[in-house]
């Protein structure tokens, strides 16, 4: 096997390609005990890199290395778990694994095929223990075909990808396929942008491919930019090979010689993965001058940003790739005809990138099967907010917000009331609960007055304040705004503005018109998706929860029992056995105890609001009005 | 280009394919708001008063940055584009201080007249009343950040016309200001004064302390002049009120000759040293008396009567042709000598030799090429030469020729590298050997084969032997891998542009502007018998005198009586030596100067705005200087005087 560090052998023609590919399957025992951990940002944030430490010490240790392979693989995405280790070839499946847990793993599990109870999951709603991991209620109902890879491969090992058929897609086209084929093809999957805007891949690429021009450019979008959302990050990190392989086979259908990765640099590890990907890319003749040896020259460079959200934007993001501030320009020259450095330059995201080869080497028809008449194939969601199985999800256009909501995201801890879901991101708007059965596609969630944008899903319940939450998103986009034109730069602050007094008691008879008012101008002349896009929090809320908004204007009171200057905590004096719990935790000394057995005593003047003692009360003894 | 019909709010109009709707609406009198749109500037689309509704468009649509189709259908003034308008205007005005009563610009503020225009007696949001920076510390720019409406206009005024990049946005969103280089105060940047951004700037947030409320445009007179401040010839849009200078603005700033320098459009609103309001003689203690102008004119012809014998002619190149002409007869039949220069006369006895040892077939300053050519170059050599002190719009062509068209840019100066943020390769020869460098790249070029076809003449490769890269490096101290650099990038250039100017006279070595001609003529610089050579002439006029005849030369080291014609030139040094010692000084001049305080006589001169006549550019043009000021107190013009003291002298001279 031919690991990091290693040279590897440039391949020239597709029969080599193939031939490598059997060699490394061939040494490779599909029933040797094989220890997946997850190497993702997730699983690394909680204490991942020590688990795998672990796991490599005390297989050296114990001297099982021949007997057990240790694959450090991308996110599978169940992130609310993590650290995530998978026993293969059984597939048992262990979470929230602590370094304590791995000597046992190892002389239990791998070596004696022993269950350890207490690592597996238990279903939320069912209480019950599960084993394996395509039992797991958070994987049973999606569909896996981009993100599904992630959990097979280490990122950094080309070879891995090369096992699970890489690269077989670039050698079809390059070798059976024109270039008009391909974007026929491509065009027949109606496969339609991951990035937000959801415009027809195909017709992107036959555009960019007749524009005039010798030099053309093609950009690999990972600005993924909207809070709480991490595909981009996720596929980038875990199976850079996929987004390359399809930049490749993109590069061939349009006639692109060179091609940029656009990750922002707050994502280290896809910046290092990325890295490692082109290099080894390259060394295998899968990049560069003359690929396989069919005479295509392409090679990418990564260009890092400095992480403004408005860089998402391709012509943002193109100016921000030639060294400009990162500002859209208008578009009514698109940028596949003129792009960077005014030359024709195609861009799609990192997930649709990944798309491509699965088209080429399932069919576009066999692609059309999945999803709805407008929507094809899957779609990545990443499924976050107050929900128990956050992460992320991949399933087929089409499902239900429900379905992802309560079967996969495995419905609101702590028995709460659902009440709401963003998605899109800070531009999409909020859905609540009447239209949960809404099938998840590009058109019906912007008929919503919401859109699919790059697929952040957020998940709201009961303590959620709605007029709070689209003050949050407006803060976001104030500050992302990047100032070029008037009404995104001073438009959305004015309505921040408006929407802080509402919180904070300050609103108005009026408020809510003026924010509409505000709103029109900002929609219809802002000059990108930016401005355009961002008042659209406002707007949903409204349009759906417009007695929140008149609760805070006309009683002064948040019904959500969010906004500060809105909200009082009181004692209910009947369940106060006077245990001090709160007394202890109150920063501000407000409350007082009296005597055991008597409740305590909470001074308003003294209160701040923070909510330290009511989450600290076991025994709610403690209300907010 | 293909003519193309749009529907204008139902009026059908023509317009040419590639123009903006913008464009086209302003072409047929169909009036859009704009902010963020200026002539001779790239349009952004940032301010969005300009939004149209457009058929078949989801929202509407900036006009200046969407161009016209065949068969579009455009609405420009429907209710609900002008109130958008309106609400955005509501918008700037609450984002920073808006107060026209504390402005300067008031009336004059394209920001104002929208408001005017939208009845805006009320916003309804609250004023946000930031607390924003002024700077003040450049010598001629202010900018007030309480003004600003972030349109761009000044940053792209700085970039595409001046070719600075010294102004750009710091910060993003409304946090965002107008900031020169990394957020330095302007008269520690990179600013070269330029004002272009003073001119682009819609509202009173840049402006030039030498305007303040001098006067507002409707009250001004606005005439077209040319600058007197060098050779380049730029033309001037004079506004004046009360017949007082208000403001120089340039006509046009996309002409390469538009978008003026801080010296055409500051320097000559500056406060002058005292003007010379009569004549002067100097009386018996020694002292300067003022009298009348036939009394002045009479000590000055029996001075003449007395002896005109080693008398001599001198008059500054700052003048008109027809002032130098006469001043020509005059020193020639009136006074009778053949004595005569002009201030820079040195300078083109060296050049002129060069052209001459360069074809002998009478060629004379016409050899050099229109300085519109160096917009069009991929390589430029300076050489001895500062045209940002001398000819600041020679340096704002260079520039742009670098950072839009990215010519090469290569500085030959054995002190420093003048344009120091731009140069490419700077050779820094050892002083006085910059002779044996060109030589030295010349036969680089030969020996490389980068020359025309029969370009290369057995007697300049006879010449040119003993330049050989090795002497040459040693002589001038300059490494050989740089010279051939040098010689390369010159020598593949399609468009090569050699920029020459006073360092490089200073040798008084005319070879070197041979070899400079040999260097364009080798290697085919050439259009139509025009090198593609520009030499840097220090004057408004020099080319005009020089080729008038003027530049004779004086005869004696030190004559004994000088008429000089110094007009508003202002002294220097080393005219004062030279002038020290001569028995018998005559000074026409419009200030009160050590010069003056040497005359014997001194006669008053009109300034260059009081003044008309015309001028030929450093590049052969001849253009009018239009008297745009009445003469201070009625003072007589040059020739006037002259005629005066001929008449005395029993001749005739018109």
């Amino acid at each position: 096997m031919v690991g990091k560090g290693q040279a590897l052998n440039r391949l020239s023609s597709p029969d080599e390609l193939e031939g490598i590919r059997k060699s490394i399957i061939k040494q490779r025992d599909p029933n040797k005990p094989c220890i997946t951990i997850c190497g993702g940002t997730g699983c690394l944030a909680l204490r991942g890199e020590s688990v795998i430490a672990a796991f490599k010490q005390k297989i050296k240790r114990q001297g099982v290395e021949t007997k057990v392979d240790v694959r450090i693989t991308g996110c599978p995405g169940f992130c609310e778990r993590g650290p995530l280790v998978v026993i293969k070839p059984q597939n048992i499946f262990y979470q929230r694994i602590r370094v304590e847990d791995v000597p046992e793993i190892i002389s239990e599990t791998v070596l004696r095929d022993n269950i350890i109870d207490r690592l597996l999951y238990t279903d939320p709603n069912t209480g019950q223990k599960v084993i394996y991991e395509h039992e797991v209620s958070f994987y049973k109902k999606q569909k896996r075909l981009i993100i599904g890879n992630n959990e097979l491969i280490d990122p950094t090992i080309i070879d891995d990808y090369l096992a699970v058929g890489g690269y077989a897609a670039l050698s079809k086209v390059l070798f059976r396929m024109s270039p008009e084929e391909v974007i026929e093809e491509v065009k027949k999957s109606s496969l339609r942008g991951r990035g937000g805007g959801g415009f027809p891949t195909g017709i992107k690429w036959e555009t960019c491919r007749k524009a005039r021009g010798d030099i053309k450019y093609l950009i690999c979008n990972c600005d993924e930019g909207d809070p709480g959302a991490f595909m981009d990050r996720s596929l980038m990190e875990g199976n850079p090979h996929s987004v390359l392989e399809g930049m490749i086979i993109g590069a061939y259908a349009i006639g692109c010689h060179e091609g940029y990765i656009y990750v922002r640099n707050e994502y280290p590890l896809a910046v290092k993965n990325a890295g490692i990907a082109i290099r080894q890319a390259e060394e295998y003749g899968l990049l560069g001058k003359d690929i396989l040896g069919s005479g295509f020259d392409f090679s990418i460079r990564i260009s890092r940003g400095g992480g403004a959200f408005v860089c998402g934007e391709s012509s943002a993001l193109m100016a921000s790739l030639e060294g400009k501030p990162g500002e859209a320009r208008a578009k009514y020259v698109h940028t596949v005809e003129r792009g960077l450095w005014d030359k024709p330059t195609n861009l799609n995201n990192v997930e649709t990138w990944a798309n491509v080869p699965l088209i080429i080497n399932q069919g576009a028809d066999w692609y059309t099967k999945i999803g709805t008449p407008n929507s094809k194939g899957t779609k990545i969601f990443s499924l976050v907010g107050k929900v128990n199985n956050t992460g992320l999800v991949e399933v087929p256009m089409g499902i239900t917000l429900r379905e992802v909501i309560f079967d996969i995201g495995g419905g609101i801890p702590g028995g709460k009331e659902f009440k709401a879901v963003q998605t899109g991101g800070p531009s999409g708007g909020v859905i609540p609960e009447s239209l949960l059965d809404l099938p998840v596609d590009f058109d019906e969630l912007t008929k919503a007055g919401s859109m699919m944008g790059s697929g952040g899903m957020i998940v709201m319940d009961e303590n959620n304040c709605m007029v709070d939450i689209a003050k949050y998103f407006l803060t976001f986009l104030e500050e992302e705004s990047c100032g070029k034109c008037v009404p995104c730069r001073e438009g959305v602050k004015r309505m921040r503005e408006i929407l802080t007094d509402i919180t904070e008691g300050r609103g108005k008879d009026g408020d809510i018109e003026l924010l509409e008012r505000l709103s029109a101008v900002i929609i219809d002349s802002s000059l990108c998706a930016l401005g355009g896009t961002a008042p659209n929090p406002v707007l949903t809320t409204i349009g759906y929860f417009r007695d929140e908004y008149e609760a805070h204007i006309r009683d002064k009171r948040c019904p959500a029992g969010v906004c500060k200057a809105l909200i009082s905590y009181h004692i209910v004096d009947e369940k106060c056995p006077g245990c001090r719990l709160c007394e202890k935790a109150c920063p501000t000394r407000a409350i007082t105890f009296v005597e055991k057995r008597k409740p305590v005593i909470l001074d308003q003047e003294k209160c701040i609001k923070c909510g330290i003692c009511y989450d600290v009360c076991n025994l709610d003894a403690i209300t907010v009005k | 280009m293909n003519e193309i019909t749009l529907a204008i709010n139902d009026r059908q109009v023509k317009g040419k394919e590639g123009d903006t709707v913008l464009e086209i609406c302003q072409a047929n009198g169909i009036d859009v708001p704009t902010l963020c749109h200026h002539e001779g500037l790239s349009d952004v689309g940032a301010c969005r008063m300009c939004v149209v509704e457009i058929e078949k468009e989801r929202s509407p649509v900036p006009a200046c940055t969407y161009l016209a189709r065949d068969g579009l259908v455009v609405k420009t003034n429907t209710e609900q584009l002008e109130r958008y308008r309106r609400q955005i205007l509501e918008l700037i005005f609450t984002e920073h201080n808006h107060f026209c009563m504390f402005c300067e610009q008031s009336e004059d503020c394209e920001l104002q007249k929208l408001a005017y225009r939208y009845q805006m007696d009320n916003v309804r949001y609250p004023y946000t009343f930031p607390s924003l920076p002024v700077d003040a510390l450049s010598d001629y720019l202010v900018i007030d950040h309480n003004r600003c409406i972030l349109c761009g206009r000044c940053i792209r005024a700085c970039s595409e016309v001046a070719a600075s990049h010294t102004l750009d946005f710091s910060q993003r969103g409304w946090k965002a200001l107008v900031s020169a280089d990394l957020e330095q105060p302007l008269g520690e940047s990179s600013c070269t004064s330029c004002g272009a951004c003073v001119q682009a700037c819609p509202t009173g947030a840049i402006f030039s302390k030498l305007n303040l409320y001098k006067g507002k445009t409707d009250e001004c007179q606005q005439i077209k002049t040319v600058c007197p401040a060098c050779g380049v010839g730029c033309e001037l849009n004079v506004l004046v009120k009360d017949n007082n200078l208000v403001r120089i603005e340039a006509p046009s700033l996309t002409e390469p000759r538009g978008p003026l320098c801080r010296m055409g459009r500051f320097r000559l609103l500056e406060p002058t040293p005292p003007r010379i309001t009569s004549p002067l003689v100097r009386g018996k203690q020694g002292e300067l008396e003022e009298c009348s102008l036939d009394k002045a004119v009479q000590v000055i012809v029996e001075r003449l009567a007395e002896a005109k014998d080693g008398f001599a002619g001198m008059i500054s190149t700052r003048v008109p042709n027809e002032t130098l002409s006469l001043f020509n007869k005059f020193i020639g039949e009136v006074v009778g000598s053949d004595s005569i220069d002009t201030r820079d006369g040195e300078s083109y006895r060296i050049i002129s030799e060069g052209i001459r040892l360069f074809q002998n077939n009478g060629r004379g300053l016409d050899i050099e090429c229109p300085i519109e050519d160096i917009l069009e170059a991929d390589c430029i050599i300076v050489v001895g030469a500062d045209p940002e002190k001398t000819n600041p719009i020679i340096s704002t062509l260079v520039r742009r020729a670098v950072s839009q068209r990215k010519a090469k840019l290569i500085v030959i100066d054995s002190s420093r590298d003048v344009f120091p943020l731009w140069t490419d390769l700077w050779l820094k020869p050892r002083a006085g050997s910059e002779g044996v460098l060109l030589n030295g790249l010349a036969k680089i070029l030969i020996d490389k084969g980068l020359v025309g076809p029969g370009k290369a003449q057995a007697e300049l490769i006879q010449s040119l032997s003993q330049y050989e890269t090795g002497e040459v490096s040693r002589t001038t101290g300059i490494e050989n891998e740089r010279l051939e650099l040098a010689a390369e990038m010159y020598g593949w250039a399609e468009h090569g542009v050699i920029i020459y100017g006073e360092g490089l006279l200073q040798g008084n070595d005319a070879s070197s502007i041979t070899t400079i001609l040999n260097l364009a003529n080798i290697t085919g610089n050439q259009v139509e018998g025009e090198l593609r050579v520009i030499s840097l002439k220090p004057c408004a006029n020099s080319r005009g005198a020089w080729e008038l005849g003027l530049a004779k030369g004086i005869k004696q080291d030190k004559p004994k009586g000088l008429y000089l014609l110094l007009a508003d030139e202002r002294e220097s040094e080393e005219l004062l030596s030279w002038l020290k010692g001569i028995d018998f000084l005559v000074v026409q001049t419009s200030y009160y100067s050590s010069v003056t305080s040497l005359a014997n006589v001194v006669l008053p001169s009109p300034i260059w705005a009081e003044r008309e006549g015309k001028y030929v550019t450093t590049d052969g043009r001849v253009l009018e200087l239009k008297q745009v000021l009445q003469p201070k107190d009625g003072l007589p013009q040059d020739q006037e005087i002259l005629i005066e003291i001929s008449k005395k002298l029993g001749h005739r001279l018109s």
